[in-house]
């Protein structure tokens, strides 16, 4: 196991090729990267070691201590999750072992954009305060048809819309390997709940990155599946062509059950795929039963794109290089590709979401829900609801929505970024011919401090460059931790994305799996060791 | 000993495209130049508000005015590539013919009691608002 990572040294620790070849012998022995937090309960569940009530409780309790620090959540449900965790417990003390749900008895969070009956979601806005949705999203029914134990809702930029988590309406989350630093967003709730142990697995939601950028910013692994792999039926729509429900977990196999469970085609929502969903868990085993090159004939592509020097922290791409290097270790070849309308995604999307998302919007009205302002006629009440309830990132992208969309504009913006998306499908699509998955880093940094990109908002759009084209091509991705970069007290940690062809992500976990449980690597955040 | 980061020059990932400064914040009157040099009108919040419905404080109107118009100026840079030719992307990814429509049936909403209560004002099974009609407004 790597201490120095422990030691919080200084410098950074980025793993280098002899570092790799040094300590692969020491792997078997000595490597305590978790295989799966959402197994260990089950196992223990099984072996009655321990009851659900005890699971349940033992994150709850974490969750209240490490709250204060954090303000991951916006609703915690302790008594209705002890109430979910006893009924676990009654179904196993009556014999039931064999019809246990994959996720029976495992504390998850859910992001706050996702419905569920029982709890209130706002969406991380102010015009949803207190709104208690009448029906649950179908990804949260999945979760409970599982037998999971949801622990309570996450925080969130105010309807997806931002990238630092700093724009919920509600609180600043704080990311467990630095405090005063933004856990990324908009799925930052999610993100750090997962980091700081206060729940085994969250739901998030991913329009234009907003699942895997706070995935990297701390240290966990994230999927954003393939455009209508999972059912957004209960999903507060943002940008509807871009929007798509996915996980956050400790490991790439917590990720894989957790998909497992949410993937499938639903009647409720017409964008959803009947493509099959495989099992997705089955084919990641203990790396210690495969080959010493294990990923021998796989192709992986670095986008040449996202490494320009300019563009990205000398931390963060030699993270991603080293990643490239240990892969190679692993018996693949890492080329380099290109994808020339890369560049030009960041415009496209930051059109085509707006535009999307004033449409989406339009139903926070003060009339059949959410808070009502006064107003003396309905125009009105609608003019007051509106700009008392959304907050400033919302309100600019619906007027920047509207302009885009509206007569006179409509060819020059919202047709044109619309085109300029399919020359990027078709780049994705040819590169995606040379080699099996594409590589790049998620962000151009590691974790940036709280208030830092507050002043600009074009500043923080330009983070997202690495993962909107994703979207955009609504294929799979893959966000798995690969090193440390400078900073906080123990360093930060920088994340390695892997983008597969749609539908593609039963490869792309395997792949992930076996990267993860070879790197000699551990990412837990000082939070948890203190 | 720490190595200092690099700090990361934002501005430099920007196309050449863009005429303004990130760093500074530009005047209404910076903002209308370049986005006429763009060749494209310059938002109109409070217009854009209305059609919207959204309600802004003359200070929102003024902050957001040169945010948004260096943001539309920035989405210059994709007049310079050439689409000829290029459908839109409609469909995300390939569209698979699939018949997504329901039979014309009525599924009743089994939580009704709930989503009535989520309602502001309700007067008996009407959903109260203010009046449509302005005083003297066709």
């Amino acid at each position: 196991m790597i201490s120095r990572h422990l030691q919080c040294s200084a410098q950074a620790a980025i793993p280098t090729r002899t570092h790799v070849l040094e300590t692969s012998e020491q792997q078997a022995s000595t490597h305590q990267r978790p295989i799966s937090v959402i197994r260990k309960i089950r196992e223990s569940l099984i072996s009655r070691e321990r009851t659900a009530v005890e699971i349940t409780e033992g994150y709850l309790a974490k969750l209240q201590e490490r709250e204060p620090h954090i303000r991951s959540f916006l609703h915690i449900s302790a008594e209705k999750a002890l109430l979910d965790a006893e009924e676990i417990d009654k179904l196993l003390s009556e014999g039931g072992g064999g019809e246990l749900g994959l996720l029976a008895g495992v504390p998850l969070g859910v992001k706050d954009n996702l419905c569920t009956r029982d709890m209130p979601s706002t969406g991380g806005s102010q015009i949803l305060k207190g709104y208690c949705p009448p029906y649950d999203a179908t990804a949260v029914c999945k979760l409970r048809e599982a037998g999971a134990v949801l622990v309570g809702k996450t925080n969130m930029d105010e309807f997806g819309m931002g990238s630092s988590t700093e724009s919920s309406a509600y609180q600043v989350t704080s990311n467990p390997w630095d405090l005063s630093r933004v856990p990324g967003g908009s799925s930052g709730g999610s993100a750090a709940a997962v980091a700081a142990g206060q729940c085994a697995g969250a739901l998030g939601s991913d329009t234009g990155g907003s699942i895997r950028q706070p995935a990297s910013f701390c240290g966990i692994v994230g999927l954003k599946p393939s455009y209508g792999r999972v059912s957004r039926f209960g999903l507060m729509a943002y940008a509807s062509s871009l929007d798509v429900v996915g996980c956050l977990g400790a490991s790439v196999l917590d990720t894989a059950i957790l998909l497992q469970v949410i993937a499938g085609h639903d009647k409720n929502d017409s964008t959803s795929s009947l493509e099959e969903v495989p099992d997705y868990a089955a084919q990641l085993l203990p790396v210690e039963g495969l080959s010493s090159k294990p990923l021998a004939g796989v192709k992986f592509g670095l986008i040449k794109e996202t490494m320009d020097e300019e563009g990205v922290e000398e931390d963060v791409a030699s993270a991603v290089k080293a990643a490239a290097l240990h892969l190679q270790e692993l018996g693949a070849s890492v080329t380099e590709v290109s994808l020339p309308m890369f560049s030009l995604g960041l415009p496209a999307y930051y059109v085509l979401a707006p535009s999307e998302a004033s449409s989406n919007l339009a139903r926070y009205d003060g009339v059949r829900f959410g808070p009502r302002a006064h107003g003396e006629e309905v125009m009105s009440m609608f003019g007051n609801s509106r700009a008392e309830g959304f907050g400033p990132e919302v309100k600019r992208r619906i007027l920047m929505g509207t302009y885009a969309l509206s007569a006179g504009y409509y060819d020059a913006f919202y047709k044109r970024s619309q085109q300029v998306r399919t020359l990027i499908q078709r780049d994705f699509k040819a590169a995606l011919q040379d080699v099996d998955v594409l590589l790049s880093p998620v962000a151009p940094s590691a974790a940036y401090k709280i208030g830092e990109k507050l002043d600009n908002p074009l500043s923080m759009y330009l983070g997202d460059l690495m993962t909107v084209n994703v979207n955009l091509a609504g294929l799979p991705s893959l966000v798995v931790p690969c090193g440390i970069a400078e900073g906080g007290t123990c360093g930060l940690p920088v994340g390695l994305q892997m983008i597969g062809p749609t539908f593609g992500e039963e490869a792309l976990l395997r792949l992930g799996h076996i990267f993860e449980q070879t790197l000699p690597m551990n990412f837990n955040a000082p939070l948890l060791t203190s | 000993m720490a190595a200092l980061l690099h700090h990361l020059p934002y501005q430099s990932m920007l196309t050449t495209s863009l005429r303004i400064s990130v760093a500074g914040i530009p005047t209404k009157r910076a903002a209308m130049s370049t986005c006429m040099a763009s060749k494209v009108e310059p938002p109109n919040i409070a217009h854009l508000c209305e059609k919207a419905r959204l309600s802004l404080t003359p200070q929102e109107v003024e902050e957001f005015e040169p945010q948004i118009g260096r943001i539309v100026d920035w989405f210059a840079q994709l007049q310079e590539i050439d689409v000829a030719d290029v459908a839109p992307a409609i469909h995300v990814g390939d569209v698979n013919g699939i018949n997504t429509l329901r039979s014309d049936k009525p599924n009743v909403f089994p939580n009704r009691k709930a989503m009535m209560g989520a309602v502001p004002e309700l007067e008996g099974s009407f959903i109260k608002v203010p009046k449509i009609l302005k005083e003297n407004q066709e």
